[in-house]
């Protein structure tokens, strides 16, 4: 017997539905629809991961302020509006910044570090007097050291001056130079010039805070100066490829005209800074052009291109087929895909340098090598074919100029951009005359060891 | 064309095998869309969202069980979700008195057969239609889908003694308009 369900389900069930050509129709075209590539994701995806990165270097890297380093010191100075001067934060800074009582004791002379129209480095200076004429009365009073001899003493608004003799002796000069490649490493672009007797820069390991003093011998070994820079740069980038050309012809010419899309390369750079003005660098570096070149049958001349390109085609490849498509087409495309190897070296020069912007340049020169060049040709309504040229040099020289773009991330971590260009001496191709060149822009991220 | 060969041809997004499935199986999901949302256009839109999920997750189906039951699963899952979108209710156990006096009598036979019998798949589903929304529910998943009460209780979300509960008063609701329509049948 059947139940209630058996009852319903079959008088549902046998019910006829005829399917609607409309549904089908709606069905069809929600099923046509282009379904969205995730454009998104390949986007969004590798600048989360830029990111992370760039973050994780940020947050473990950034705040890494070692006492070995000679930097500006973060705590009680800060930049101002003028390149040329910095500015203590607050007068109880004066007090860090230098110790009057190791001053008085040591019965030296203060030093006195020279800023025009800089108010506050005269309260530096203001304080220095006060100190010297402490040490002065010090000095008179247990008559110990002999004064030095002062050529010249003036006062103006707003600095005091104080000049000392040239110094003397080799051992001097010595410590007035490495004096100054202190003070500008501590202050940056603070100091522009100055006469200085002895600067000792002490670290205060324990409050990480940094003294200038004057050269106090008792028990305060003089740290050792900062050592040559050395920064290391692996790069990415795009390249343009152009050329020059000439080409001979059973001694006829022929033109042809050449274009170029972007290539890309990549390498790493290696720069040495003798001091923050002039540095070398090495790179070694790795591109991939394309170049194009059209040939147009109406300037053919008994071409006979295997013999004239130097290229070399496979077996099969039938040449007076070749030719008859080429009549018939009436222009013959070309391209050329190479890899392309450098090493050059280059004069590195700083022309700015501002809070954390750093502008420079560099010329130089270096070695070429071609290591890999396959050749496309396409003949207009034809299919393609490729072929190798295996007759191209090997080597050539080049010389580049490049504008160097730098921001400062971290105390070793740096964005460089670069542009640049590099052209070639000489021709690379034993039949042509051919002196191409190639423009290229590098984005980077430089690390000081 | 064989339906193996058919669900393989939409695998690969032959149109003439979509084409073929859409005939094939138009009329069955069409009753199962047609009893929870009661309107020809609305059943329409549903079935058209119900044959593009199965098309799109075709290659989900690993040949595991009754091919026309995953289909038939699709339909009412996105039925009950057109349904509860467009009537804007909610079964809650609140809804439910619990009335001691009532046996929840879940026998199969409920309503005479010939009474039932004698209904026509037009006025069975004009009554389904006039049935309060939490009832119809309950009542299409379990006596039409075969659905059990704990798979009901799941589905909407709520308890199994609810689902006993709307069943229960799903099933004296069409009695009593079975009743009504056979009293008008012998005027």
């Amino acid at each position: 017997m059947k139940s209630n369900r058996d009852i319903i389900k079959h008088k549902i069930d046998s019910h006829e539905q005829i399917p609607s050509d409309q549904l089908w129709i709606r069905i069809e075209q929600t099923l046509d629809k282009p379904k969205r590539r995730p454009v998104f994701f390949w986007i969004w995806f590798p600048l989360s991961m830029l990111t992370l990165i760039g973050g994780f270097y940020l947050g473990h890297y950034g705040n890494l302020f070692t006492n070995s380093a000679v930097n500006q010191p973060m705590n009680f100075v800060e930049e101002t509006d003028d390149k040329n001067s910095v500015k203590l934060k607050n007068s109880d800074s004066m007090q860090e910044f230098w110790d009057e009582e190791d001053l008085v004791k040591s019965n030296k002379d203060s030093i006195v570090i020279l800023n025009n129209e800089n108010v506050l480095m005269y309260e530096v200076c203001e304080k220095v007097t006060v100190l010297k004429n402490k040490i002065k009365d010090n000095k008179e009073h247990n008559s110990r050291s002999p004064e030095r001899t002062k050529s010249n003493k003036s006062q103006s608004k707003g600095k005091i001056v104080e000049e000392f003799q040239e110094p003397t002796s080799q051992v001097q000069n010595e410590k007035v130079s490495r004096g100054i490649d202190k003070l500008n490493n501590s202050f940056g672009e603070v100091v522009d010039e100055f006469v200085v007797d002895e600067i000792l820069i002490v670290e205060d390991k324990e409050k990480n805070k940094r003294k200038i003093k004057p050269n106090v011998q008792d028990s305060i070994n003089e740290p050792e100066l900062e050592k040559a820079k050395f920064y290391i740069t692996p790069f990415i980038g795009t390249n343009y490829y152009g050329s020059f050309q000439k080409a001979t012809l059973f001694g006829s010419y022929f033109p042809a005209e050449n274009t170029s899309s972007f290539g890309s390369g990549y390498g790493v750079s290696v720069r040495y800074m003798i001091n923050n003005r002039v540095g070398v660098r090495a790179n070694f570096s790795m591109s991939h052009t394309v170049h194009k070149s059209s040939l147009s049958y109406i300037n053919y001349i008994d071409f006979m291109l295997p013999n004239i390109t130097n290229l070399n085609f496979d077996e099969s490849f039938d040449f007076e087929s070749f030719k008859n498509q080429f009549e018939e087409s009436g222009q013959l495309n070309a391209k050329q895909k190479m890899r392309l190897l450098h090493f050059d070296t280059e004069g590195y020069f700083v022309i700015k340098s501002f809070n954390s912007h750093q502008l420079s340049v560099s010329i130089g020169g270096g070695v070429t090598t071609l290591n890999q060049q396959n050749v496309e040709l396409q003949l207009n309504g034809f299919e393609s074919f490729s072929a190798r040229n295996s007759l191209l040099k090997k080597s050539f020289m080049s010389f580049n100029t490049n504008l160097f773009y730098n921001y400062i991330l971290t105390e070793r971590f740096d964005i460089e951009a670069s542009t640049g260009i590099r052209y070639f001496m000489g021709s690379y191709n034993f039949t042509t005359d051919f002196k191409p060149y190639l423009w290229y822009l590098n984005l980077g991220l430089s690390y000081k060891l | 064309m064989e339906l193996n060969t058919i669900i393989s041809g939409c695998l690969h997004h032959d149109r003439k095998c979509q084409r073929l499935l859409y005939e094939a199986y138009y009329a069955t999901l069409y009753k199962v869309c047609y009893k929870y949302i009661q309107h020809h256009e609305n059943t329409e839109d549903v079935l058209h969202d119900v044959f593009i999920e199965i098309f799109n997750s075709i290659s989900s189906y690993k040949y595991h069980g009754s091919f026309e039951g995953w289909m038939k699963r699709i339909a009412t899952f996105k039925s009950i979700d057109f349904f509860k979108t467009k009537n804007k209710f909610k079964i809650t156990d609140e809804d439910i008195l619990i009335d001691s006096n009532h046996s929840h009598n879940e026998s199969e036979n409920f309503i005479d057969h010939q009474h039932l019998e004698a209904l026509s798949y037009d006025d069975l589903m004009k009554i389904i239609e006039t049935m309060p929304n939490q009832y119809q529910m309950v009542f299409c998943l379990y006596e039409i889908d075969g659905l059990k009460h704990a798979e009901i209780a799941e589905i909407l979300g709520i308890k199994e003694g609810t689902s006993k509960s709307n069943l229960l008063r799903g099933r004296e609701f069409l009695k009593k308009k079975l009743m009504d329509f056979s009293k008008i049948n012998q005027l």
